[in-house]
């Protein structure tokens, strides 16, 4: 009896320091931005912690970037990003001069996804600073802040100005008027320190109405889409796929060097509908995409349109080597690791995945952006754009203030730098060859530019989100083999919605 | 006999002494802002969730239109909160069953099988280790341990040469709610075994070396003397578990899986913060989740009291 419930009494205690040892991975690999609650000071040195960056591509990139230390190095960053003080401060300083001097308080809602990102964030927001001495900025910033600050936007005391992101149904936000409607506000107010338009200075394509009204002013282009690594590529004899039929002859090519086709996080609701059917659907025009964005009509997911691209969704998760194994329980880090080890050809993802990943790509990964979809060899490659920018709260106590640092936000050194930071394309007319970007976002950029380019103007609800995640992981797990049944799913929700 | 039991209550409340006036002011003090506080933080809430239960309403505006029972109609109507709810069942049935028996194990192993202090000390520190950790630091480390291909799991499988024992979609996919069920049980050891270490040390020695002078070996000891002494700790845990778990099922499951894939780890405590707080904006449909799921808890808890009283009682 004593031997026995010693063993087994030890046994479990190795196990339990095992899985302590799961840690150490933990720690290696996810290089999230921890959500921190910071307030800006005057100092405008902007630094970032973080592993070396490995990517060799980005060194070609002329004052870009430069990183010292070894493991955990410094990363100082200049030239468009904002933050060196000095050149920065002079100019604003300068034009401050022609613009009416602001007091009180400001207090941002910045979501972020990446170390760099917080560096521009702090940089402009210093600056901003520096030419508002009297205004005090009060930032929350992080990747949870949208789910950490809901409960003040519902109890109507928000941030004055926030960017969106993870856990900030924007959709909702619209509905229940927490937004100021900034429809005027967009079309005559001027960019600071200067007499041109932000209006005059936004692609029109990307603006996004809600019941006609303007709630957020673009300045940056989103985009998914299918990632790959073209050395793992080059290395496999493997063919760049353009279309869905190409994604099918892939998969098989995967099956044989026993690897997945496309990973996604199965966690997460957005990454392979809007990284693989969106684009699809898109390809039929800007009305039908609209509709099903929208989905005010239920019966368009019971299109013959609809239809034909869930049903290519099916034929590709039927074949062994069409998604990754286990990709519909893993969430985006985790997706993002099983990439970088190659246990999958295409990552389905965002533009922000380059700078998301920076402290994690390993050398030689070259990472490129893809025109495949669920789209067919007859259609033309098709990508979705999401113009993003910043929302004023409707309540919010410093609403000049905010509506002040938006047009700060508009100077071409902002534009640039906030492209420069996420990898983001812009929805702006901002000269993008000035952007210090690396390889692969010029790359990607040059991709997008061969594409037919379709923006997202409607907004979609966070409840269709659900299922619509739910629906595309049966599917590629093989429990839904029947389009109608996945589309009637669907449409039970619009349906629903619509309520 | 009920005559009997009511002159027992009775008796029994004579018997408290009479209190002064100014011990009757110092009790007051001490549970005057314990009971306002209990009000605020939890009689309050939950009135106010009842309330909000009956109407529709997204949480960000004034605006509620009044549904009557319609939200909890729709709920009963709703297969997924069926699934959610057998979900939970299913997790409480194993974490009372695999929780009661480690806890048994690693404190009658701690206390009776004379380890040194140095051993005791170890084995006690490690597997308080989950109490100690945020919930999310766990989960993360597990989600990392069962990450398909490149996980611990996989790789330990893969150093025994037991390639056929992994899993070809992963755990997560292919053993999603027994590996849940391991986790929430493995984060729940610790406090209740120290419980336990405790109540095993108040029972006399002397009990244990009568028994082994009879010749009792240590399984016996275990079934005839340890286990009746320590019933009533036991029944605490079995109890605190059944309470707790409905909603704290959601604190693993949903940064785990996220109730996925397709809803197969779906639990009450989750289907409540979807509707409610994770986007969806239902927040009228989620308390009236929360109050069927609070429903549920308290017949279930009282139910399971009534048993083991009776049990008890025989």
């Amino acid at each position: 009896m004593k031997n026995w419930m010693k063993v087994i009494s030890v046994s479990l205690a190795v196990l339990m320091l095992f899985s302590m040892s799961g840690c150490d991975m933990l720690v290696q690999k996810d290089e999230t931005p921890r959500t921190s609650i910071i307030e800006v000071g005057g100092d405008s040195t902007t630094t970032t912690t973080g592993a070396d960056d490995p990517a060799t591509e980005d060194s070609d990139v002329p004052g870009d970037t430069t990183t010292k230390g070894d493991v955990t190095g410094t990363t100082t960053t200049k030239g468009n990003t904002p933050g060196g003080k000095t050149t920065t401060t002079k100019t604003t300083k300068a034009q401050s001069k022609t613009e009416k001097k602001l007091s009180g308080n400001l207090e941002l809602q910045i979501f972020v996804n990446g170390s760099d990102n917080n560096v521009f964030w702090e940089g402009l927001i210093n600056d901003f600073e520096d030419a508002n001495p009297d205004v005090k900025v009060i930032t929350r910033i992080g990747t949870n802040v949208g789910t950490q600050l809901a409960t003040r936007w519902m109890q109507g005391n928000p941030p004055d100005i926030a960017n969106g992101g993870t856990g900030m149904d924007a959709t909702a936000y619209m509905e229940s008027g927490l937004f100021e409607d900034l429809t005027d506000f967009a079309k005559t107010a001027t960019v600071y320190g200067s007499s041109e338009k932000i209006w005059d200075k936004i692609k029109p394509e990307s603006v996004e109405y809600f019941n006609g009204k303007i709630y957020h002013i673009p300045n940056t282009a989103t985009n998914y889409g299918l990632w790959y690594d073209a050395a793992y590529f080059k290395k496999n004899g493997l063919t760049v796929p353009k279309n869905y039929e190409d994604l099918m002859a892939l998969a098989d090519k995967c099956q044989k060097l026993g690897i997945g086709g496309v990973a996604y996080p199965g966690t997460s609701g957005a990454y392979l509908y809007w990284g693989m059917i969106m684009p699809a659907l898109a390809a039929y025009g800007k009305d039908f995409f609209d509709q099903v964005c929208s989905a005010k009509d239920p019966s368009v997911f019971k299109s013959a349109n609809f239809k034909a691209v869930m049903q290519r969704l099916i034929d590709l998760a039927g074949k062994n080597g069409g998604f990754m194994k286990g990709t519909v329980a893993i969430n985006h880090t985790q997706s993002q690791m099983q990439w970088l080890n190659h246990r999958a050809a295409l990552m389905s993802c965002g533009s922000w995945l380059e700078s998301e990943m920076k402290t994690n790509i390993p050398l030689g990964f070259e990472m490129r952006y893809s025109t495949a979809s669920l789209v067919t060899k007859s259609q033309k490659p098709t990508v979705v754009l999401m113009g993003g920018g910043m929302y004023i709260a409707a309540k919010g106590k410093n609403k000049e203030n905010a509506k002040e640092f938006l047009r700060f936000m508009y100077q071409d050194k902002y534009l640039l730098g906030i492209m420069e930071s996420y990898g983001y394309m812009t929805a702006t007319k901002v000269d993008a060859s000035k952007a210090k970007l690396t390889t692969t976002t010029k790359e990607m950029i040059k991709t997008v530019n061969s594409m037919n380019v379709v923006w997202k103007t409607q907004t979609m609800k966070s409840t269709f989100d659900n299922e619509f995640r739910n629906v595309n992981n049966a599917i590629v797990l093989g429990n839904i083999k029947n389009v109608d049944e996945a589309c009637n799913r669907l449409y039970d929700v619009a349906k629903k919605n619509l309520k | 006999m009920q005559t009997a039991s009511v002159g027992a209550v009775q008796q029994k409340t004579r018997k408290y002494p009479k209190l002064s006036a100014s011990k009757k002011w110092f009790l007051w003090i001490f549970v005057i802002p314990t009971l306002l506080l209990f009000s605020f933080v939890t009689i309050v809430p939950l009135v106010e969730s009842i309330y909000i239960s009956f109407f529709e309403w997204s949480g960000y505006t004034p605006d509620m239109k009044f549904l009557g029972f319609q939200n909890y109609i729709d709920i009963l109507g709703d297969p997924l909160f069926y699934k959610s709810a057998i979900n939970d069942f299913i997790i409480i049935f194993f974490k009372e069953i695999i929780v009661c028996a480690i806890v048994i194990l690693f404190a009658v192993t701690l206390t009776r099988l004379k380890l040194t202090k140095v051993e005791n000390s170890i084995y006690r520190f490690i597997f308080y280790i989950p109490n100690i950790l945020s919930s999310i630091v766990f989960t993360q480390l597990w989600v990392y341990i069962f990450n398909p291909g490149i996980g611990l799991a996989d790789g330990l499988l893969r150093a025994a040469g037991l390639y056929d024992w992994i899993p070809e979609q992963g755990w997560m996919v292919e053993h999603t709610m027994p590996v849940l069920i391991w986790v929430i049980c493995w984060c729940t050891v610790g406090s209740f075994m120290i419980v336990m270490i405790s109540s095993i040390n108040n029972i006399s020695e002397e009990t244990y070396e009568a028994a082994e002078i009879d010749g009792a070996n240590q399984w016996r000891q275990l079934v005839h003397i340890t286990l009746p002494a320590v019933w009533t700790q036991l029944r605490y845990m079995m109890v605190t578990i059944l309470c707790s778990s409905l909603a704290a099922n959601m604190n693993i499951v949903l940064p785990m899986t996220n109730g996925g894939p397709d809803n197969a780890s779906m639990v009450m405590g989750l289907y409540v913060y979807q509707f409610g707080l994770s986007g969806a904006s239902e927040v009228g449909y989620s308390n009236a989740g929360a109050v069927l799921l609070m429903i549920i808890a308290f017949g279930l808890s009282f139910l399971f009291n009534v048993v083991l009283l009776r049990r008890e009682e025989k």
